[in-house]
């Protein structure tokens, strides 16, 4: 069954959300509206966007530069922080926009311990 | 030396929500397979022990998604139906098997059966009585999970953590006529946004896995508690393992093989009438012991059950010797957290049930230095040690949330981030509005379907790649039931049969309010 079938609803925004998936590596899924999405197919942007990572400080932590219609990534912090917030950028003639600002997600200290269950469903 | 060793042993309980009266799923067999296998059973051993005037003192989650199913007349009809199935797939057996032990096996599932039915027919098939006679007696306590088992993690937006908390704190007092005391998160995933809705909900504890702490700075045998003043209790991991590692007790030669199933070797013909499917499923007939867990199944020898009873009593003289000599050096009195699926007892560990009877049997027969306590009852003569900000965490196999968001199962996040941000802006726009019946309803069955799209179930199964496809279905018809109804409120044309039939495919938390989801200022 391919849940693509499905018409996606009809929140037509920009915006970008960041997930924690472990103590090191964070999902980021973005989208964007109708209108900005024509605006890449006409060449007013670079096709590729940047997405930039902040600690709970506000310093920066890492950029990433994805094509706009990836609409998902992971990537593994290069620092552990307490927290994290993405920003999405576009490139309009090398000069960036800002897009949209993610939520906020605490992450943890490190600690990667393998616990490996024998009991499986 | 420490003079005593205070354990609290949690049994949690969670199923997704399945209730499809008009059509059988082959999932509806987990719900059948862990009351038949676990629940009942050790129930059972709770009402033996209290005979004997033995309190257990266990503590229960029972998650608000398995006790809507517990008190469900279909689900009840179809309980019934089951284990009628069982009693005649058991009576044919009888003119296959020529092995003695054999025999004795379709036996014991023949009288197990026979009990099974007798409980239900004691509480007038409504299963959450005796949770709540027996919490009322103080032989355990019962506590819940949020409402439909999502990830408090992965949640998007904090109204959604409000709403799952409050509802299903409301589902408890509701069922259980008392206040919620504690709740177990989902998989014990915390981050430290909840801290908040718990102490909104008057919740006093909740638990973590020992990777929310720092072990090198904080001893996981003491209890702490949140900023907030709420407190928590660390998971002992070392005894999960030494039952559930490769070389735990579970894995012992003389224990029933849990893999080798007739509903996998007899002809499928045969099976299908006691089935009702066309696909091989496990039964719970099963004739075999380990052996040995590198032999593969066909080399696996017949069980035999009074030497798998008498090791399964040696392992909980073996279990309790091992915690009284962990702690013979410490200086305080500890409280050992130990937190399983309670389906691991009975349904995938057969002699689990056994095992957990000696283990509260010969704490006082053998005078070990243990005592089981409910976590109310040790945060009535216990303070908290010191205040811990805990760490994002779960008790999953690594620790954190992987198996839950990955690129096998990323794709539903989407969906239900935009599903959730439209509900969120219809429930703020009517809050504050008198509004009619008829959206009141679309509203409350919007709630139901957006809950249930939270569940941590569907990503589950979606990665694991079992049952994949009912998962998908359901999140799909979730999120297009939600769409429906949005489009409807927003459209000011409320379709009203569609609700009605919506309220009879996904009936759960009747009395849900709808208004725990709007946006509310920071507290």
């Amino acid at each position: 069954m391919d849940m693509k079938v499905t018409v996606l609803s009809s929140l037509d925004e920009n915006y970008c959300v960041v997930m924690p998936r472990n103590f090191e590596t964070v999902f980021i899924f973005w989208k964007f509206s109708n209108y900005k999405i024509s605006q890449f197919k006409n060449g007013e942007y670079n096709k590729n966007i940047m997405i930039k990572f902040f600690d709970e400080n506000r310093n920066p932590v890492l950029d990433i530069s994805v094509p706009y219609d990836a609409a998902k990534y992971y990537i593994t912090l290069p620092k552990h922080t307490a927290s994290i917030t993405a920003s999405l950028y576009l490139n309009r003639n090398n000069s960036y926009e800002l897009l949209s600002n993610s939520n906020e997600i605490s992450l943890s200290f490190e600690k990667n311990l393998k616990k490996e269950y024998n009991y499986i469903r | 030396m420490s003079s005593k060793i205070y354990h609290i042993l949690l049994l949690h309980a969670h199923l997704p929500y399945i209730n499809h009266n008009a059509q059988d799923y082959i999932e509806e067999n987990w719900y059948f397979e862990n009351i038949t296998e676990s629940y009942i059973p050790i129930l059972n051993m709770i009402e033996r022990l209290s005979s004997d005037g033995i309190n257990p003192n266990i503590t229960i989650s029972l998650s608000p998604t398995l006790c809507a199913m517990m008190d469900d007349e279909g689900t009840e009809k179809k309980l019934r139906r089951y284990i009628n199935l069982k009693l005649s797939l058991i009576e044919k057996e009888y003119g296959i098997v020529n092995d003695d032990r054999e025999k004795r096996m379709l036996d014991f599932y023949h009288n197990h059966y026979i009990e099974c039915i007798n409980f239900i027919n004691k509480y007038s098939g409504d299963l959450i009585t005796p949770f709540k006679l027996y919490q009322n007696q103080k032989l355990i306590e019962v506590i819940t999970t949020p409402a439909t088992y999502p990830i408090i993690p992965l949640l998007l937006n904090r109204e959604s953590i409000d709403a799952q908390i409050t509802t299903a704190s409301y589902d408890y007092s509701d069922r259980f006529s008392r206040s919620l005391n504690g709740m177990f998160l989902s998989e014990c995933a915390y981050d430290e946004r909840v801290d908040n809705y718990l102490k909104k909900n008057s919740i006093k504890y909740f638990f973590l896995d020992d990777n929310a702490i720092d072990t090198d700075r904080y001893d996981i045998h003491k209890l702490y508690n949140l900023e907030n003043g709420i407190a928590f209790f660390i998971r002992d991991y070392d005894v999960a393992k030494g039952i559930m590692d490769e070389n735990g007790y579970l894995s012992n030669p003389l224990y029933r093989e849990f893999y080798r199933d007739i509903g996998y070797e007899r002809d499928i013909n045969y099976l299908k009438d006691f089935t009702l499917s066309n696909e091989r499923i496990p039964t719970g007939i099963k004739y075999h012991r380990i052996t040995d867990i590198k032999k593969s199944l066909p080399e696996k020898e017949l069980y035999e059950m009074d030497a798998a009873i008498k090791q399964s009593e040696s392992d909980a003289s073996d279990f309790l010797l091992k915690m009284t000599e962990k702690f013979k050096d410490y200086s305080s009195i500890p409280v050992v957290v130990s937190c399983f699926n309670m389906e691991l007892f009975g349904h995938r560990w057969f002699e689990g049930v056994h095992f957990l009877e000696n283990l509260i049997r010969k704490v006082r027969s053998d005078r070990f230095p243990v005592q089981f306590i409910t976590p109310s009852e040790y945060l009535n003569i216990n303070e908290p040690h010191s205040k811990i900000k805990p760490f994002i965490s779960s008790w999953s196999e690594n620790g954190y949330f992987d198996k839950w968001l990955n690129e096998n199962n990323d794709f539903i996040y989407p969906y239900l981030y935009e599903i959730t941000k439209r509900y969120i802006m219809i429930v703020n726009k009517f809050v504050n509005n008198d509004i009619s019946i008829e959206i009141d309803k679309s509203l409350k069955q919007l709630t139901r379907e957006i809950l249930l799209m939270q569940s941590s179930d569907w990503a589950t199964l979606i990665n694991y790649n079992t049952h994949k496809d009912y998962a998908v279905f359901r999140f799909k018809s979730h999120y297009e039931n939600a769409n429906s109804i949005i489009n409807s409120l927003n459209l000011g044309k409320i379709d009203i049969e569609l609700i009605k039939k919506l309220e009879k495919e996904n009936s759960i938390f009747p009395f849900i309010n709808w208004r725990v989801f709007a946006t509310k200022s920071r507290f």
